[in-house]
Formats: structure tokens, C-alpha cells, sequence
């Protein structure tokens, strides 16, 4: 079954000169899947995630999610995705909110299916408070929220735990723990190895826009006292190498 | 397509009529309406043209309020605080954004219009003026056209600057929309050719944001005929069509 197929894709922008954020990006990822994408800060993590899910395009290469590409309106509609610190309309409530995404996913009778969502991220309690009220975490897990409404069928996560103090981290981790168990593919970013390494199947290590590790978590901290460490060596090796 | 882009319009409408700050015009635009009264009661014999005077202005100004800055601000929360980021990975067509945001708007446009004009035949009736009913609903009709505009026109700034340089275009675009007819000078009895071809050029590429003004007749009891009103119905469409279509593509382009 198709998955995700990225093929040779470079992103360019063309502020203050040419600069490419992802470079040459190759990467095959089968259906039932977490992968974990990590990086350090400006990689080109988010860049790749924007180019997944259609918000922006590949300068050089190719797309394929599902047999389809991230424009057509079929995949878009089998896929989820949660931002970094994502951002709502803040004169609605987190359930109105909902209802506006299940509309868009032409969902008839979406109430039954919002509440079971609202309490799975545990947020049944403030489902009548405008979200301008809400807490970082809060916003952290309408935002998960939103993204499962249409049951996808692969997840994408830009930094789902970033910002979270320990107890909003455990509540999110458990979330994608429970989807893992259910089979889903998850495209997962993050800089938190030690929830990646709890939570992901396979890693993908980018550097300056470069894939320069790609293999279990396991397998990378071979020879490393955790995949911290192992981050931190091939992150090093790989600037020597390009330096 | 149809529900997308009424699902859009009326997140749009939900968000916006819980704006503070159009809370706020509104209320201020009543209390001037309120006002009124004041101002007739100073007035000899002419009370009634001014209470119409003064109401349907204070209508005018908020409906441009709405259209420009709520627009503006709608679209900046969109674009800079990024919560386009969770509908455009959506199966959703950006015109089906475009075209809900703008009928959102009109529609935020058309509620508040319709308060503050009542608000204003609450007024008149105390002065038992019922003959300007019509009058004063064909006037506000035509500047929620007018609006309906200028809506577009920041939604298509948006596209590609920022929230102030969009408000700010679109106040120009505005002033020069109403600032049309003094053009005719220049291409009726051009001095040169090269002023002519310019003159006219810009004569024809921005909106005559006038044919939609009948405040003043309506105080003096003048009242456009129908067809005058249907063809200013018409070239509104026509108008936003062309917006709404430089808006699409501008927005189809736009990456994230």
C-alpha cells in the first residue's frame, strides 16, 4: 500500500539569494509507520512537513502520498495535520472549531464524533470556552485534535510536544501512542529524542537541509550511550564532513 | 463546493460579529446615530434631512471600517498568525477560501448594516419621517456593494504584502475609486496624448466607487431609478468577479 514517497526534492527560496532549506531529500515511508523526522533547529524539518501537506511546493522533485500527490483534494482528505504551535480562531469555542473542520470534511453528523475527540485529548471540559482562553497545552491538543476529526490515515506532527510542560507531554505522547497501536502512519518532527526513540519506529536524521541518517532507533544507537548521543555524533560527522 | 464555501462564510461571519472592535465601531456608530437627535433638535425645519444625513454616513463610515480593517485584520490572522496553516491541508480549494472569507465579510457587513439602519428608523419614526425608508434602504444597499468591494480588494492585497501596506492600499484604492470622476477632465480636453492614454487607463482599471454615493440625493429627495440601480448592481458584480479572480490566482501561487 502506498505511503509517503519523497523523491529528490530540494526546496529553494530565493530571499537575500538562493538558499535551499531541503536538499536532495530522498526518503521512502511504508503505510503503519512512525517516523520520526529529527534535526536541529532550522534543518529543514518544517520545510519538508509544509512541502507534505501542500502548504507549500518542492522546488526540484516529487511528492506522493497515498498514490496521489499533497494538491489533490482525495488525499488531502485521508491525511491529518497539527502545525507547530498552531493557531486558531480565538473568538470560537474548541467545540464550534471542530464542527467548522468536520464540516470542511463533509462529516453529516459529526456532534457524537466530536465529543468522543474532545475527551480523548481531554478537553471535554473546556469544549464551550473560547479557545482565546486556553492554555499552551490546551491549544497543543485542540490542534491534535483537529487533526484526527477525519480518522486520516497518515498523521502529520510538526513538534506535537514542544512547549508542553512534563504533565501536557505525557498527555500528548500517550494520544500518539494510542494511533501508533491503531496502525496509523505518523510523520513525526521533533527535537525530543527521548520521546522519539520511545514513540517512532524509524528515524530520519537532517542536517542544513541534508538527510544524513535514516534507520531505527535502535540501529543508530548501536556503539551510543542512547540515540541522544548518537544524534549529537552523526550530527557532528556529517558537519566535518561538509565543512 | 457550494457547502465548503458556505462552511467558510459562516466560520468567517461566526468569527467576525465576535470581534471586539467591531463590537465597538458598532456601538460607536449607534451612539452617533443616537445623536442625531441632539443635532435635529438644533435644526430648524430641517431636522429629518439631517437625522438621514448624518445616519446614513455613520452607516457608511462603518461599513468601510468593516470592510478595510476588519478585512485587512482577517486576513493577517490567516497569513502572519498561521491559522491557514490547519485549513489549507484540508480538502479545500483556496477560491473556496477566497470566495467564503469575502461573502463572511459581506455578510458581518450586511448584520451590522442592517442594526445600525434600524437603529435609524427608530429614529426618524419618533419624528414620524417614514418617507425616507426607501430612500435610506436603497442608499445602504448600494455602499454594501461598494463594501462588498473593497472587501475584495483587501483580500487580493493580502495576497501578497502585509496587513498595514494591505489596509493601506486598499484605503488609496479607495479614495481613488471616489476620486475617479475628476479624471473626465484630462481625457474629455487631454493636453497630451500620453496623459490621455494614462488618464484613461486608470479611469477604466479602477471601480467608480461614486455610482454607489446616493446619500447626498436621498436628503434632497432625489432617488435613482431602477435601471440606475441595477446596472450599479451589475458592474458590483462584475467588479467583484474580476477581484475574486485576481484574488484565486494571487492565493493559488502563494505558498506557506
Amino acid at each position: 500500500m502506498h505511503g509517503i514517497t519523497i523523491q529528490n526534492v530540494t526546496k529553494t527560496y530565493l530571499t537575500n539569494g538562493e538558499h535551499s532549506v531541503v536538499k536532495n531529500l530522498t526518503l521512502e515511508i511504508p503505510m503503519g509507520t512512525v517516523f520520526g523526522f529529527l534535526g536541529p533547529n532550522g534543518a529543514g524539518k518544517t520545510s519538508t512537513i509544509k512541502m507534505l501537506v501542500g502548504l507549500s511546493r518542492p522546488t526540484e522533485g516529487t511528492i506522493s502520498l497515498l498514490g496521489g500527490t499533497p494538491d489533490d483534494i482525495s488525499v488531502r482528505a485521508r491525511i491529518g495535520f497539527m502545525p507547530e504551535s498552531p493557531a486558531f480562531y480565538g473568538y470560537l469555542t474548541g467545540k464550534e472549531f471542530l464542527e467548522f473542520i468536520a464540516k470542511i470534511f463533509k462529516q453529516a453528523h459529526p456532534n457524537h464524533h466530536i465529543e468522543e475527540i474532545l475527551k480523548s485529548v481531554d478537553l471535554g471540559h473546556a469544549k464551550n470556552k473560547q479557545i482565546r482562553t486556553y492554555s499552551k497545552g490546551m491549544l497543543q491538543r485542540l490542534g491534535l485534535a483537529q487533526a484526527l476529526i477525519n480518522n486520516p490515515d497518515i498523521l502529520f506532527l510538526d513538534e506535537p510536544l514542544d512547549g508542553l510542560d512534563p504533565l501536557g507531554r505525557a498527555e500528548v505522547k500517550k494520544i500518539i501512542l494510542a494511533l501508533k497501536e491503531q496502525g496509523k502512519t505518523i510523520f513525526f518532527n521533533s527535537h525530543i529524542l527521548a520521546d522519539v526513540e520511545e514513540i517512532c519506529d524509524v528515524v530520519g536524521i537532517i542536517d542544513k537541509g541534508v538527510l544524513v541518517a535514516h534507520d531505527t532507533p535502535q540501529s543508530l544507537s548501536i556503539g551510543h550511550k542512547d540515540l541522544e548521543d548518537a544524534f549529537v555524533h552523526i550530527i557532528e560527522q556529517s558537519r566535518k564532513q561538509y565543512a | 463546493m457550494l457547502n465548503t464555501i458556505f462552511t467558510i462564510a459562516q466560520n468567517t461571519f461566526r468569527e467576525t460579529m465576535r470581534d471586539r472592535i467591531l463590537l465597538a465601531a458598532l456601538a460607536v456608530v449607534l451612539i452617533i446615530i443616537a445623536f442625531t437627535l441632539f443635532i435635529a433638535s438644533i435644526s430648524i425645519e430641517q431636522d429629518v434631512r439631517m437625522i438621514v444625513d448624518f445616519g446614513t454616513s455613520a452607516i457608511y463610515i462603518l461599513q468601510i471600517f468593516v470592510a478595510i480593517f476588519i478585512g485587512s485584520m482577517l486576513m493577517y490572522k490567516e497569513v502572519e498568525q498561521k491559522t491557514f496553516f490547519l485549513i489549507l491541508p484540508k480538502p479545500i480549494r483556496r477560491y473556496e477560501i477566497i470566495l467564503g472569507k469575502a461573502l463572511g465579510l459581506t455578510a458581518t457587513t450586511f448584520t451590522v448594516t442592517l442594526l445600525s439602519t434600524l437603529a435609524l428608523f427608530a429614529i426618524l419614526l419618533t419624528k414620524g419621517a417614514t418617507l425616507f425608508v426607501v430612500p435610506i434602504l436603497l442608499s445602504v444597499f448600494l455602499s454594501t456593494l461598494e463594501a462588498m468591494i473593497l472587501i475584495l480588494i483587501s483580500i487580493v492585497f493580502s495576497g501578497f504584502t502585509s496587513p498595514i501596506l494591505s489596509a493601506i492600499y486598499t484605503i488609496v484604492f479607495f479614495l481613488a475609486g471616489h476620486a475617479g470622476e475628476s479624471l473626465r477632465p484630462l481625457i474629455m480636453f487631454p493636453q497630451s496624448t500620453v496623459i490621455e492614454v494614462v488618464a484613461r487607463g486608470i479611469y477604466y482599471l479602477l471601480p467608480n466607487l461614486e455610482k454607489f454615493n446616493i446619500r447626498n440625493d436621498i436628503v434632497f429627495g432625489d432617488i435613482p431609478n431602477a435601471t440606475s440601480i441595477i446596472f450599479s448592481l451589475l458592474y458590483a458584480l462584475f467588479y467583484a468577479s474580476l477581484l475574486f479572480f485576481v484574488a484565486s490566482v494571487t492565493f493559488k501561487k502563494k505558498e506557506f
